[in-house]
């Protein structure tokens, strides 16, 4: 019977252990989403000089996940981890810049940005408090 | 099989393909429209950019070809070379898209198509091979591996002790909704998300419940589409988990749902069978 069983869901373990084997390549992958949960969370938001929160999506047609997304891949081709890229201000600024331009490139032609700052925003959640850290990442001029 | 069991199988294939079509060709079209660089290629973008297909009239060539695929796909015109010239495009929208660094997690809709042209193909390399079940049931495998290996991850990324997030998974919470309120400038969303993280922090054996019977429903889904009457009842497990991630978590319904609610429930078929019964009984009390 079990036989059967795995011989009636024999494509569909290949491809199991194919992703496993091959990882994030489309059409395969892990599926590594929420695979773990880390004590903090990350997320990036611009701001104008007022330090008042430009909502992404009155200026650009990019959502802020997207932004994460962005981030990920850029930090994935540096092939660094979050930590050691926030001890490395140099390339946390490169980070920024690319963020930056990222969201330039999709901003609305009939709303185009002014100068904005990229932030890093950290959040955990301890007790009875959510603790939020902004970190600046980059002071972008709309005369990039 | 009998004649009438034949039409109906070929009722529910017909309202899971234009199901299907109509889950997969807008969000298929929006990547393709998307795409148009590729800074960090994955997928077969590695070995080629496809760039001139992702020009301004590129673009829109694809999208045309791709629903005039889609048309024979539901016409059952040509699926052998259909459904692999769909699984082909499909492949080269979404690996150029998810080479800008942006995922929509969309994986599976290039292996339903994949796997529904191995089921035409076996179909014309093996004479008794049963199409009118497979080219089904391979997407049914299709969908259940992708959410096996989603299972999978989690347990290998984090044990079981995935379950036991404490007030990690808060910490979720907030950033999602905080994805809302940096979308739209609307810091009520913000307020929401400290106020389901806090309640959650303060709960944590709801969490963990929540979490636990959503590893269980995604590690054993390979073993639901074994028979047709489980699959329907893990379907709808599986959809209640991701309208309670979207209700929990400020996120929308992810793109895997769509197409697991077609294959698993086939909402389509249902409803036109129930229009069937309603209008038989309808004539015999006239009659």
């Amino acid at each position: 019977m079990l036989g059967r069983a795995v011989q009636s869901l024999t494509l569909g373990i290949c491809y199991i252990i194919l992703s496993l084997c091959i990882g994030e390549c489309h059409p395969f992958s892990r599926e590594p989403m929420y695979d773990r949960f880390p004590a903090q969370a990350y997320t990036f938001y611009i701001s104008d000089s007022q330090n008042a929160v430009l909502p992404l999506a009155r200026y650009t047609y990019m959502t802020t996940d997207a932004v994460t997304h962005f981030f990920n891949a850029w930090r994935d081709s540096k092939d660094v981890g979050n930590d050691s890229l926030m001890k490395n201000e140099r390339l946390y600024h490169e980070a920024g810049i690319a963020i930056a331009a990222e969201i330039r490139k999709h901003q609305y032609p009939e709303s185009p940005l002014g100068d904005f700052t990229v932030h890093e925003v950290f959040y955990s959640v301890q007790g009875d408090t959510v603790i939020r850290i902004d970190k600046s990442m980059y002071e972008s001029s709309a005369k990039e | 099989m009998s004649p009438a069991q034949k039409s109906n199988n070929s009722l529910e294939w017909i309202s899971i393909k234009l199901s299907f079509v109509l889950v997969a060709a807008p969000i298929t079209c929006i990547m393709a429209l998307n795409a148009q660089g590729c800074p960090f290629p994955t997928g077969i973008c590695r070995v080629y950019d496809f760039a001139p297909f992702f020009s301004v009239p590129g673009s829109y060539i694809v999208i045309s070809l791709f629903l005039m695929l889609c048309a024979l796909y539901i016409a059952e015109r040509g699926m052998l070379v259909t459904t692999f010239l769909l699984a082909a495009m499909s492949c080269i929208i979404i690996s150029r898209h998810e080479s800008n660094g942006i995922f929509y997690r969309a994986t599976v809709l290039s292996v339903i198509w994949i796997f529904q042209f191995l089921a035409y193909l076996f179909y014309r390399l093996r004479p008794g091979f049963r199409i009118e079940l497979y080219r089904i049931q391979y997407g049914m495998q299709a969908i259940a591996a992708v959410y096996t290996l989603a299972g999978v991850a989690k347990i290998a990324a984090s044990g079981l002790g995935w379950i036991d997030a404490g007030a990690n998974f808060p910490a979720q919470i907030v950033k999602n909704y905080s994805y809302l309120y940096f979308d739209s400038g609307d810091i009520a969303q913000l307020h929401l998300g400290y106020t389901l993280a806090l309640f959650l922090a303060h709960h944590q054996g709801v969490v963990q419940c929540f979490l636990a019977v959503s590893l269980f429903l995604e590690i054993f889904c390979m073993a639901a589409v074994l028979n047709k009457r489980v699959a329907f009842i893990w379907g709808l497990g599986l959809l209640m988990m991701h309208i309670g991630i979207a209700a929990i978590m400020g996120i929308g319904i992810s793109v895997i749902a769509k197409p697991m609610v077609v294959f698993f429930v086939n909402p389509l078929y249902l409803l036109i069978r129930v229009v069937k019964y309603l209008w038989r009984r309808r004539i015999s009390a006239l009659q």
